[in-house]
């Protein structure tokens, strides 16, 4: 805690006062003679110790109510370093860098707006928030720093001006390089207030590796966001390998079922629904790869989500033409059983096509010159009996190119070959029979490069003895350790010599599984097939297209390039390459050489490796983080502090109460309590005092509305009965008709027929003890209220009917002994009742009873009687008490159980 | 007179001293009915006739009618002796706010009381006591009476220690004969002691008529301040708030009031509070009016 006012803290001791005060000066001022102190003493003796309690806690209470009061006028700032005020120093300038994540998860969508919209927003908010002397920087950053310029210092207002120009891009994240700006830029000046604000989502895949070290006494923040589920596509690649190409799809974060589909050119070509925790799906692509080589792209998407960048992957292949093998031969023979040409072209059959990897065609070796080489990757050389010294050269410039070449004998040996001597890895000597011990691995061959094969049961009858260079690998030798399969690299290229025929006259090689992969280490295939180029067409956000021409393929003069957006622009190669820069956006690139037309398409993908997807926060933030829904608020908070002056005036409110409580009498103070705890219910205090109640059953059912203020005021002043100064005026479903004894009803003319409802609620009243009084005021002996009173109480109530009441029925003895009924006017003279369960539950009058009541402003009756004999009014008004009082107490004059206690009470009088 | 002037003379001039149940005893003839029987116009009863009655006391008349001597008897009619017991202690000095001491009151209370009986042709007498027995005053029936006691009461000052149980208990066995017994103090002490020396004095068939004099500030406790009060008759000292005891406090002094109201209405014993500061005139009308 910390203080903006610190200076009137000095003002602490005097919350000492209220306890000094009560230690030293509240002594005895002065004697006073007292006539005698035994009575005080005893009160004394009862109530000291409870009243030094109290004297103790009053004074704790006033202490601790003058120490709230000096810490509220100090400026208490909770969680924060508060800002001292001191007389003409200005307040401490704030220096903010703001490291705005530009990544693609800041897309994430929450509440329909992006993380980074809604970062932006709450930014704005801080901005305007500051004062014009801070300091804002803006480091927009993702995995790399997205400005080229080093990041400066600038006002709010214009930090302000250039926030709305940032937005979120499709690298990943990285937060150490802004970081490591932000070091820089703090490093200076430690008088202002130095704060690092961390504008994005702070997951983990942000960090990478240790971050760098902040100044001293800078605050770093970042912000905390709701928790965020992400699914996505992680990788795909095609399957080789199967028969029928598929692409894999490598899934993360599928926490519920959902499609994945595949697109081309605009148009599904595939799906595949995913179950919940899927993490990889393999999918079908639409055609196979043609044998001569290809390309395919299109789209990978899933159902988007809440952050739909992840969730498409672009795929860009391409299928490498396979090596082609050209078989030379010199024998017309070739093809016939036992010559080799017979089993080379089981393995290449045509109908089925080629049993290895690699096509091969068969050539005469005298029509070699009219062969173009360049097609192929690999020569066999077999069954001839020469070569010209031309054709030689031909076939050492294809090794030295690149070229494989593999040599075997004829059924000459190796005779006629001699110019082609130079480029072959061995040197060879006479013909020698075979010992029978078959073959075996020579030191030259790879580790397992012939494991499964029974070398040893190859029959090898003849073969040509064989001397190998310096440098050239042995791969297969006799059983007795001659060499018979040699190899040696010869410029870009490899020759290699096989010390025997390949046909069934020196050896039974072709009749044997191992010949196939005697062909292939023969012909160098694996060195082949990795040199194959290959042109790399996934790429990632940033990474540049790169399109090289190999030496024997054409230069365009121009390539057309084509991004995502459909945007063209011409690119010029330079030497055999040429490269684009700008792939900032995912999706596919088309790359169209000028000339041919050749077309080759780049997917560029979002950079998945780093886990960017991944939304997860890290287990222990090195940041502090502030709600990112009330950005300013919690910023203010967290480097201002949060000031606790309210709080500190609200316990000095409560203190202040407690205090005067405290200080009241007891008697005064649990009133008071007893006041504030039970001021909701004062209805309930209506209960012992009676209410007029009159029913509202439409226009014309108030005839007098001051009779009840004059009625009750003489209820209330002739009887004990306590009177409520205020009237009901309800209708039948109102709930406070159950607080009623009686209900008045007085009109001039008939209201509204009574619902069904209402009906059944004036009989529940009626027949549960409440008393009706209908009055009518028409003063006609036929009127519409008296036929609408009798049909209504036939429905109300049918077991009962209207019946005059007796004269001497307890109504008019109730409080006055009266002889008969009186009203304004004298229309029937007496009263009528409908009794239910022994009592007059409905007394109904025609004499206009109310109408006694109201006076003039001068206190005069208002309304004269009629036909005004002596003491009408009088009569009148002493049977209105006397229902009143019939309401409340029923038949007691008559069961006259009072009587006793009256007479009780008189002879207990003096 | 110093104690009571014209006006309060002139007003007290219109009341007289009629109680209930009182009757006088004692040789004196006067106008209180006496417990003897004797000479009046008051018939008291018939009784038949012993040796040694007088002649002239029977009643020929009834004779006549019932063939038996019957003698004919009438209530004696003597004079009311009262005796005033003023209470001069310690505490009779207390006076707050201005208002007289209550011994002041005290005072006028006994000569008003005095100044009845004596217009009633009854004697009246005065004792004052504090600790020990103080100056009295012999009953006398005579106007004079008074201006001595007037002398007597205004050259006393109330102080000391006092048992008021004791004192009425000295007081009943220095009275003889029955007479109204008038005491007036402000009954501060031992209630139930008080009480007890009421009670006996009631045995002895005395009628008693007990004034207590207050100060207001003595039922209300209304001082300010934390303060040491002192006791006006024993040395005993108290600091307390009196705003915190003052509740409390007025209950306690309202519980002593109705114990002693309780106490005497149980005796039979006239009682009535009298507070220094108000009209002791009208209290004083209202109490006779109400014992009457």
């Amino acid at each position: 805690m910390s203080f903006s006012e610190p200076a009137v803290l000095w003002a602490l001791p005097l919350a000492a006062a209220p306890l000094l005060l009560q230690l030293f000066w509240r002594r005895p001022r002065g004697r006073r003679p007292f006539s005698d102190l035994s009575l005080l003493r005893r009160v004394s003796e009862r109530l000291l110790p409870r009243s030094r309690l109290r004297q103790w806690l009053l004074a704790a209470l006033r202490s601790l109510l003058l120490l709230s009061l000096i810490l509220a006028f100090a400026g208490p700032v909770l969680s924060g370093r508060a800002e001292a005020s001191r007389r003409g120093a200005a307040p401490r300038r704030l220096d903010l860098v703001v490291l705005v994540d530009e990544s693609y998860s800041m897309g994430y969508r929450q509440d329909g707006r992006s993380r980074f919209d809604l970062a932006r927003s709450q930014l704005s908010g801080l901005l305007r928030a500051l004062g014009p002397a801070d300091r804002v920087a803006l480091i927009p950053f993702s995995d790399r720093l997205e400005s080229v310029r080093p990041a400066e210092w600038l006002s709010p207002s214009l930090a302000l001006d250039v926030l709305p120009r940032l937005s979120s891009g499709w690298r990943a994240t990285d937060y150490a390089p802004p970081l490591e700006a932000a070091a820089v830029l703090l490093r200076g000046d430690t008088r202002a207030r130095r704060v690092v604000l961390l504008l994005g989502d702070g997951a983990r895949h942000g960090l990478r590796g240790p971050l760098p070290t902040l100044p001293p006494g800078v605050l770093f923040f970042g912000l905390r966001w709701p928790q965020a589920s992400n699914a996505w596509i992680s990788s795909a690649a095609a399957e080789d390998a199967a028969p029928s190409p598929k692409l894999l799809v490598r899934l993360e974060g599928i926490s519920a079922a959902r499609s994945l589909e595949l697109w081309k050119d605009g148009r599904l070509s595939g799906s595949s629904l995913l179950s919940a925790g899927a993490g990889s799906a393999s999918l079908a692509l639409p055609q196979a790869p043609p044998q001569g080589g290809g390309a395919w792209s299109g789209k990978l998407a899933l159902r988007a989500d809440d952050l739909p960048a992840d969730d498409s992957y672009f795929v860009s292949l391409s299928y490498p033409a396979r090596p082609r093998l050209l078989c030379l031969y010199g024998d017309p023979g070739f093809f016939r059983l036992p010559a080799a040409g017979y089993f080379l072209r089981k393995l290449f059959g045509q109908d089925r096509g080629s049993l290895l990897p690699f096509n091969a065609d068969f050539l005469d070796v005298a029509r070699l010159p009219q062969a173009r080489l360049s097609d192929y990757q690999m020569a066999l050389l077999c069954d001839v009996r020469g070569v010209t010294a031309e054709a030689a050269a031909r076939l050492e410039g294809f090794v030295r190119a690149g070229g494989s070449l593999l040599v075997a004998p004829g059924p000459g040996g190796l005779e006629g070959l001699e110019a082609l001597a130079a480029a072959l890895p061995a040197r060879w000597g006479p013909v020698v029979e075979g010992e029978g011990g078959g073959l075996a691995a020579g030191p030259g061959a790879l580790p397992g490069q012939w494991s499964g094969y029974e070398l040893g049961k190859v029959s090898l009858r003849r073969y040509q003895l064989l001397s190998p260079k310096p440098g050239a690998r042995l791969l297969l030798r006799s059983a007795d350790g001659y060499p018979l399969l040699v190899c040696a690299a010869l410029g870009r290229g490899r020759a290699a010599l096989w010390a025997s025929t390949i046909d069934a006259a020196w050896t039974d090689l072709p009749l044997k599984p191992v010949f196939p992969a005697w062909l292939e280490a023969g012909l160098g295939l694996a060195r082949v097939s990795a040199g194959a180029k290959r042109p790399r067409l996934q790429l990632k956000v940033g990474e540049p297209l790169r399109r090289v021409w190999n030496a024997d393929e054409p230069v365009p003069q121009s390539v057309r390039l084509r991004d995502p957006r459909g945007r063209e622009q011409t690119l010029w190669p330079r030497g055999r390459a040429v490269e684009y820069a700008g792939s900032e956006t995912p999706g596919l690139y088309s790359l169209t050489e000028s000339g041919s037309g050749r077309r080759t398409v780049y997917a560029v993908n979002l950079d998945r490796s780093s886990g960017e997807s991944d939304l997860a926060p890290p287990a222990a933030a090195p940041w502090r983080l502030l709600e990112e829904s009330d950005l300013a608020a919690d910023f203010r908070r967290q480097v201002y502090g949060r000031d606790a002056r309210a709080a500190a005036l609200a316990a000095a409110a409560l203190l202040l109460a407690a205090e005067m409580l405290l200080a009241l009498p007891r008697v005064g103070a649990a009133a008071l309590l007893l006041l504030l705890a039970f001021s909701g219910p004062v209805r309930a205090q209506e209960a012992d005092r009676f209410v007029w109640t009159q029913l509202n059953l439409g226009p014309g059912t108030d005839p007098y509305p001051q009779a009840w203020s004059e009625a009750t005021g003489e209820f209330g002043l002739v009887t004990s009965a306590l009177t409520a100064p205020r009237r009901r005026f309800i209708a039948l479903d109102d709930p406070r008709l159950d607080f009623s004894p009686l209900v008045i009803l007085a009109a001039r003319r008939a209201p509204p027929e009574l619902g069904r409802q209402d009906a059944l609620r004036l009989r529940d009243y009626l027949t549960a003890g409440g008393t009706l009084w209908i009055e009518d005021v028409s003063g006609s002996a036929e009127s519409a209220f008296d036929r609408w009173v009798r049909r209504t109480l036939r429905r109300v109530l049918p077991e009962s009917e209207l019946s005059p009441l007796p004269p001497d029925h307890v109504v008019y003895r109730t409080f006055f002994l009266l002889r008969g009924a009186a009203g304004r006017v004298m229309v029937s003279g007496s009263l009528e009742g409908l009794s239910w369960d022994g009592r007059a539950a409905v007394i109904y009058s025609r004499d206009d009873l109310l109408g006694v009541w109201p006076k003039d402003a001068l206190g005069q009756p208002l309304y004269p009687c009629l036909p005004g004999f002596p003491r009408q009014r009088r009569l009148a008004r002493e049977l209105t008490i006397n229902i009143l009082m019939y309401a409340l107490t029923g038949s007691y004059k008559d069961d006259a159980v009072h009587q006793p206690y009256i007479l009780r009470k008189l002879g207990e009088s003096p | 007179m110093r104690l009571l002037d014209s006006v309060a003379l002139a007003r007290l001039r219109s009341l007289r001293l009629e109680l209930r149940r009182l009757a006088a005893e004692g040789p004196a003839a006067g106008r209180h009915r006496g417990l003897l029987k004797g000479s009046s116009r008051d018939f008291t009863q018939h009784r038949p006739y012993a040796p040694g009655d007088e002649l002239k006391s029977l009643d020929w008349k009834a004779y006549a009618r019932q063939d038996r001597y019957s003698v004919r008897e009438y209530a004696a009619e003597s004079v009311l002796t009262t005796h005033v017991l003023l209470d001069a202690s310690g505490s009779m000095a207390y006076c707050e706010g201005g208002r007289p001491p209550k011994f002041e009151l005290a005072c006028r209370l006994a000569l008003a009381l005095s100044y009845l009986v004596l217009c009633g042709g009854d004697a009246v007498g005065l004792s004052v006591f504090a600790a020990q027995p103080g100056p009295s005053l012999p009953p006398r029936s005579s106007l004079s009476q008074l201006e001595a006691m007037d002398e007597l009461l205004s050259g006393l000052s109330a102080g000391g220690e006092t048992d008021l149980g004791r004192a009425l208990k000295r007081a009943a066995a220095s009275i003889k004969r029955r007479c109204l017994v008038v005491l007036i103090s402000d009954l501060l002490g031992e209630p139930e002691g008080v009480l007890r020396a009421a009670r006996a004095l009631r045995a002895r068939r005395h009628e008693l008529l007990v004034l207590q004099v207050l100060d207001p500030c003595e039922r209300d406790f209304d001082y300010e301040g934390l303060s040491s009060f002192e006791d006006m008759e024993r040395a005993d000292g108290l600091a307390c708030d009196p705003a915190q005891l003052r509740g409390a406090y007025a209950e306690e002094f309202e519980r002593l009031l109705r114990f002693y109201e309780g106490g005497f209405h149980r005796c039979g014993i006239a009682y009535g509070a009298f507070f220094t500061g108000a009209r002791w005139e009208v209290d004083l009308v209202r109490f006779l009016e109400r014992w009457r």
